[in-house]
């Protein structure tokens, strides 16, 4: 272990280089590391797991070449637990029998820049926190991407992305997660949904999805979905379910998907400057009796089947929509065989 | 629940307020010039304007546009709201509120206030002239501040002004020409990204909380600093935001375990960072350098972790008046872009 102080006066400033031979918890748990200290982690295999049980803790990769690799015998490369302010920068972790990242009872941690692979749960699991970042991590091949869970709120996805996993890209578990952001995330070929969303007030911002289902929300209030591109379910682009109120959908682009554009069974939303072209289902299916009241307004409708608009519900009011019906050799089926061609 | 055509000479408050409106009603305004305060008690009323013309004028005589009071789900589309005493849209103890795409010029105050709110959406409104642009007052949580402008306005574009006003969002907003900051931002766990401040007094004030997140925002052209972190604030993050040609410092540290990643801070005519003697265990990693006078980095403060960083210091004829001085038009002097 190498530590470089350097004094300023009364105190001491320490970047602690580590190698894949230390015990990396059993460092940070010591006096050697104090709040605000950088350990510094050397290009090599780590054979690990880290609990970092300490504030302010910042753990960054040297290089592109720190693995975590936990063998399939591991359970989590980090466990962050009750703690604030740790950074984790730039580290790839693969084969954790459990998650690649755990964080638990924790606020304002900040995880960047990771990849990770062959979790056999989540690529990254946030159990009862708050207020962390998550921003430019790659998860690819594990059970699910990103997970929220047990009341954790507030927290910020940021530009992260999310391929081949067997279950969710995105979720929040139940509806005690609350206020989370997913802005500019990219989620493609996972067998569960883009974003799976439970909970209130949760904001889904220009994210892309390619998978089974593009957004599912259901059980909460207030939720949003503005400038995300749904394409290529092979399910519903976008549905609400179970009575959801007030959800907000605007300026979404949902084009070639197998089944409805958007599936409602909404009130009191609001459905404002959404395309939805090309889908094999209709574009806005308002099919129970349990839609009520939910305004749709300024969409453009083009060439969905069997219908653009189909409005079994209540008191919807449907209001300024352009629709246009598939011209010949322009079916669903016609355009998006060749749709990755055309983007 | 029924569309409701309103005019000019509707007493629109008068209306919601009766058995007349329900929930889920859509009032549409017919175009005309309203002179009117309206007061929305009633949940998920959806006001919308029917063309661009539906203008509400106080005169300089009326208080507040509109008002929504204790409410959930109302919504306010497509309105051009001007010359009121008070406030465009106010907005007290509401939730899930939509306020979208409304023009507010000439408040004598603000143009959206929000007080003791949580989760309403303001999206897509263009304000101009007011005393301050948008404000989250005392316990305003978990707000969606996305893709506003405010322009010219004669104290902060955009602002949060109680420690109590945690977990908001501002997005992709633009703050340009206003004598105030463009983002002043107290309380936690606040996130700016991808916002754009151009020639306003300061471009980011950051007090009194924690936790708080700037990424990805461009700031150029202020009189003052450019980006600054105050007295004690702890665990702010700040990554790959771009200061440039800036009055004064380009990023200001005074406070404590922060994390400064990626920030380019260049031609500022002052520091590129400072960190003050108050400032202490903060982690200034790959940030990028460029010709920041009388020097692109001091570190006056106490355990803090510079790694990684670039620095340039001026070429020949590219100090930051040559650069800046035709900043706004991208042109540049000496033949050579900017970075």
């Amino acid at each position: 272990m190498a530590i470089v102080k350097i004094r300023k006066g009364s105190v001491v400033v320490a970047v602690i280089k580590v190698n894949p031979h230390m015990d990396i918890t059993s460092l940070i748990a010591s006096d050697r590391v104090g709040e605000g200290d950088v350990v510094l982690l050397e290009e090599g295999i780590y054979f690990q797991s880290v609990n970092v049980m300490k504030d302010n803790i910042r753990i960054v990769a040297q290089g592109p070449g720190v693995i975590f690799d936990g063998r399939s015998i591991l359970l989590s490369a980090f466990v962050l637990s009750g703690v604030s302010g740790v950074l984790l920068e730039g580290i790839k972790m693969r084969y954790y029998r459990a998650s690649g990242i755990l964080v638990q009872a924790a606020s304002g941690n900040r995880l960047i820049n990771n990849t990770i692979n062959h979790m056999m749960a989540a690529g990254i699991e946030i159990v009862g926190s708050s207020n962390n970042l998550v921003w430019r991590n790659s998860v690819c091949n594990c059970f699910e991407g990103i997970r929220l869970t047990l009341g954790s709120q507030s927290n910020w996805l940021i530009e992260n992305t999310v391929k081949e996993c067997a279950s969710h890209a995105f979720e929040t578990v139940f509806s005690s997660e609350s206020n989370n952001a997913f802005i500019a995330n990219t989620t493609i070929g996972n067998r569960g949904e883009g974003f799976n969303i439970f909970g209130s007030n949760n904001l889904v911002l220009n994210n892309l999805s390619d998978n089974v289902l593009g957004i599912l929300v259901q059980s909460g209030n207030g939720s949003m979905a503005i400038g995300n591109r749904l394409t290529s379910a092979k399910l519903a682009a976008l549905a609400i379910i179970a009575l959801y109120d007030n959800f907000f959908a605007a300026q979404n682009k949902i084009v070639g998907n197998h089944r409805e554009g958007m599936n409602l069974a909404t009130q009191y939303s609001i459905l404002l400057g959404n395309k939805i072209a090309y889908n094999g289902d209709t574009g806005f299916s308002l099919f129970t009796t349990s839609a009520i009241g939910n305004l749709v307004m300024d969409n453009k409708l083009v060439c969905n089947i069997p219908d653009n608009i189909d409005d079994r519900g209540i008191d919807n009011h449907i209001i300024d929509n352009k629709e246009k019906p598939c011209e010949p050799c322009q079916a669903p089926s016609d355009v998006c065989d060749n749709f990755p061609d055309q983007d | 629940m029924a569309v409701i055509e309103v005019t000019p000479q509707t007493n629109i408050s008068a209306l919601i307020a009766s058995g007349d409106v329900n929930e889920g009603d859509v009032l549409l305004l017919e175009e005309g010039i309203y002179f009117q305060t309206v007061t929305i008690r009633k949940n998920n009323i959806r006001l919308v304007a029917k063309g661009s013309e539906v203008i509400f004028d106080g005169k300089a005589t009326l208080f507040t546009a509109f008002s929504l009071l204790n409410v959930v789900g109302v919504v306010i589309e497509g309105i051009h709201i001007r010359h009121y005493r008070d406030d465009g849209i106010f907005i007290q103890a509401g939730s899930a509120n939509r306020i979208l795409n409304n023009r507010i010029n000439n408040m004598v105050d603000f143009a959206i206030d929000i007080i003791g709110s949580t989760a309403n959406l303001i999206w897509k409104n263009h304000i101009q002239d007011c005393r301050s642009g948008i404000r989250l007052g005392s316990g305003s949580i978990s707000n969606w501040i996305i893709d506003n402008t405010v322009r010219e306005c004669f104290s902060t574009a955009f602002s949060i002004f109680q420690a109590t006003a945690v977990n908001n969002a501002f997005i992709s907003n633009k703050a340009i020409g206003s004598r105030g900051n463009g983002f002043t931002m107290i309380g936690s766990n606040n996130l700016l990204m991808d916002n754009l401040s151009i020639d306003n007094d300061q471009g980011v004030s950051v007090f009194d909380g924690s936790h708080s997140l700037a990424i990805g925002n461009r700031i150029q052209a202020t009189r003052l600093n450019a980006f600054t972190v105050f007295n004690e604030y702890q665990n702010y993050f700040a990554g790959e935001n771009q200061l440039e040609c800036n009055g004064r410092i380009g990023i200001n540290i005074i406070g404590e375990f922060g994390i400064f990643l990626n920030n380019e801070s260049s031609y500022n005519a002052d520091t590129g960072i400072t960190l003050a003697t108050a400032s202490r265990a903060n982690l200034v990693k790959g940030s990028k350098l460029v010709c920041n006078i009388p020097q692109n980095m001091v570190d006056s403060g106490s355990d803090n972790n510079l790694i990684d960083n670039t620095d340039r210091p001026c070429e020949p004829c590219q100090s930051p008046e040559d650069i800046c001085g035709h900043c706004q038009d991208k042109e540049r002097k000496c033949g050579r872009g900017s970075n």
